[in-house]
């Protein structure tokens, strides 16, 4: 999202505080004026907007110190960035990930719409702090845009602790996840209670359970969603794309490109998504799931379509 | 909570791809070089020590394979891709622990040679070899160059499967079945993690661990002639 008129949001920070940095990101602008316009959701309980296709990093990003292959990666996080990129989600669980993040930012500069979704991922409820700070050292980065308990391990202390570092300013929003179905029932009763900005939770064309009580309360509740697992950890797409080609219906209604399209405008246009994380070790994989955040959103008719046919292949 | 495991599957605890763990195992090889034709000889040295009935200086040997796959790759290297490689590295450890207290324990290894007829220990030996010699070539070959070739003392595969033949070869009783818990159990990891990384040999840790097994009951039902004193 490199964009001269656009007020830096982290240089923004610094001169002005949160509150004039908001105000600036109130502003859609066009991304990458050349593809066209990015679509952004607002972040309910600021209003802040989000590109709506992040990057997750499970599996992908764990390198280890191979240099070559963080190279590589390193390419995926540019071209992520390139192409108007937000979000990077990522956890201590996955392994070598947030090195390779740390990796990436010393050879670029650290993009102005750079979102950083970290997880504190421990069962020592009192280790909140410490992984957070071990988190920001191996990214580089000073604070977190947003911080989740995943999977919901010692949520209660670490939520805790959250609200705490929120209200000090050493993170922007705090927010919870799972992920294939899980804890549903326990994700419900923490959305309930109020206080988080975010949940994470799978969504998908084939997994959609979510719609029944998950989403509807995140919308009720003014909670943020992001959607993990988009492409069912990859089977999805990879089936889809062995010899099914888009349908034209598709192609005619919203101009969908190829299945990244099809499959990620399906989840970001349901009114309760906030942004949609597909993970990924490849550059052209990258563009065409970032290309998944420009243009026409389905409607709800559509994305009815969208799930008879997937149910028929 | 039933409903709850029923979503998991063994790729939620695989957290890197194939093409990730395979040039480690080729980076492992590049920095240990020119150790694997040391560790190849020690392999075979520890095979032919228990063919002459030598057991206590080559379950010593063996030790030391374990001690070094455990840490040189399993906590040093593995570790960084997966949280999980630490609790390997010790399981790793506390098996060199064991073969090293067999090597030096108070007991008396018997020091008999391999009957003609047919023997459990015959098995041993074909497992023992399967995955001191057998191993490389078969690693190289299924996975993409010489370069991946997996070498006992080096890797934790060759390592298991190697030990397990040779333990049905040396030890019997109860000695025997203390002793491959531990490469027992990683031949079962290791076959389910191969398979998600879908290398075409996932099978054989657990093809081995199930021929050593059978070796080990046959061992205790038709008390053969004996390898060792119980
Ligand atoms: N509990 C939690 O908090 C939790 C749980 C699960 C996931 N997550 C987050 O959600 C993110 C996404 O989930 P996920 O990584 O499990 O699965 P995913 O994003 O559904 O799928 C990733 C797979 O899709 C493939 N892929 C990506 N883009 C593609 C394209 N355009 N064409 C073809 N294949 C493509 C990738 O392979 P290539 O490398 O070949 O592109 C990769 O194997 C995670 O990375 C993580 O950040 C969080």
């Amino acid at each position: 999202m490199k964009n001269e008129h656009r007020i830096s949001r982290r240089g923004a920070l610094k001169w002005m505080g949160t509150g004039l940095a908001t105000v600036a990101l109130y502003s859609p602008v066009p991304a990458a004026p050349d593809k066209g316009k990015a679509l952004l959701k607002p972040i309910p309980s600021t209003g802040e907007k989000l590109p709506v296709i992040g990057l997750g990093t499970w599996r992908t990003f764990n390198v280890g110190d191979d240099r070559e292959l963080m190279l590589a990666r390193t390419e995926v996080v540019k071209a992520f960035f390139d192409e108007g990129g937000g979000m990077v989600d990522c956890s201590p669980m996955y392994g070598s990930a947030r090195e390779l993040m740390g990796f990436a930012f010393r050879r670029m500069d650290v993009p102005d719409t750079l979102f950083s979704a970290e997880k504190v991922w421990t069962r020592d409820g009192g280790k909140t702090r410490e992984q957070v700070a071990e988190s920001s050292e191996l990214w580089g980065i000073e604070r977190f845009d947003l911080m989740q308990v995943h999977n919901l391990v010692a949520w209660e202390a670490h939520l805790e602790t959250l609200k705490e570092m929120k209200e000090a300013g050493e993170v922007r929003y705090i927010g919870i996840t799972t992920s294939h179905g899980r804890r549903h029932g326990e994700m419900e009763r923490i959305m309930e209670r109020g206080g988080i900005d975010f949940v994470q939770l799978t969504y998908n064309i084939t997994h959609r359970a979510v719609e029944e009580r998950l989403l509807p309360l995140a919308r009720e509740a003014g909670i943020a969603v992001i959607a993990n697992r988009p492409y069912d950890g990859g089977s999805l797409i990879r089936g889809l794309k062995d010899g099914h080609p888009v349908p034209d219906w598709a192609v005619e209604a919203f101009d969908c490109k190829d299945w990244a399209d099809f499959l990620l405008k399906f989840i970001v246009s349901h009114p309760a998504v906030t942004c949609a994380i597909p993970a990924t070790t490849r550059v052209e994989h990258l563009r065409e799931n970032m290309a998944a955040g420009r243009g026409e959103l389905p409607d709800a008719d559509l994305r009815r379509r969208m799930i008879r046919h997937v149910e028929s292949i | 909570m039933m409903a709850e495991w029923r979503t998991y599957a063994v790729e939620d605890f695989i957290p890197f791809t194939p093409e990730v763990y395979f040039r480690m195992i080729e980076r492992t090889n590049e920095a240990q070089w020119p150790l694997q034709f040391f560790a190849l000889a020690g392999g075979a040295t520890v095979v032919v020590l228990i063919l002459s009935g030598r057991v206590r200086p080559a379950l010593a040997v063996l030790s030391a394979a374990w001690f070094w796959s455990g840490g040189a790759f399993l906590i040093h290297r593995y570790a960084d891709l997966n949280w999980a490689g630490v609790y390997f590295g010790w399981a790793y450890f506390a098996q060199g622990v064991i073969l090293l207290g067999l090597a030096v324990a108070p007991w008396t290894p018997g020091g008999d040679r391999m009957a003609r007829a047919l023997d459990p220990r015959w098995l041993g030996l074909a497992v023992a070899t399967g995955g001191v010699l057998l191993w490389p070539g078969i690693t190289a070959l299924a996975g993409g160059g010489w370069a991946r070739a997996e070498v006992v003392g080096l890797l934790p595969d060759p390592t298991a499967v190697a030990t397990l033949g040779i333990l049905l070869m040396a030890l019997k009783g109860w000695r025997l079945w203390a002793a491959s818990v531990i490469p027992l159990l990683w031949c079962g990891v290791t076959a389910l993690m191969l398979r998600v990384l879908e290398a075409p040999w996932a099978a054989l840790p657990l093809a081995s661990a199930v021929l050593v097994v059978a070796g080990m009951v046959w061992s205790a039902v038709a008390r053969a002639p004996a390898a060792a004193d119980d």
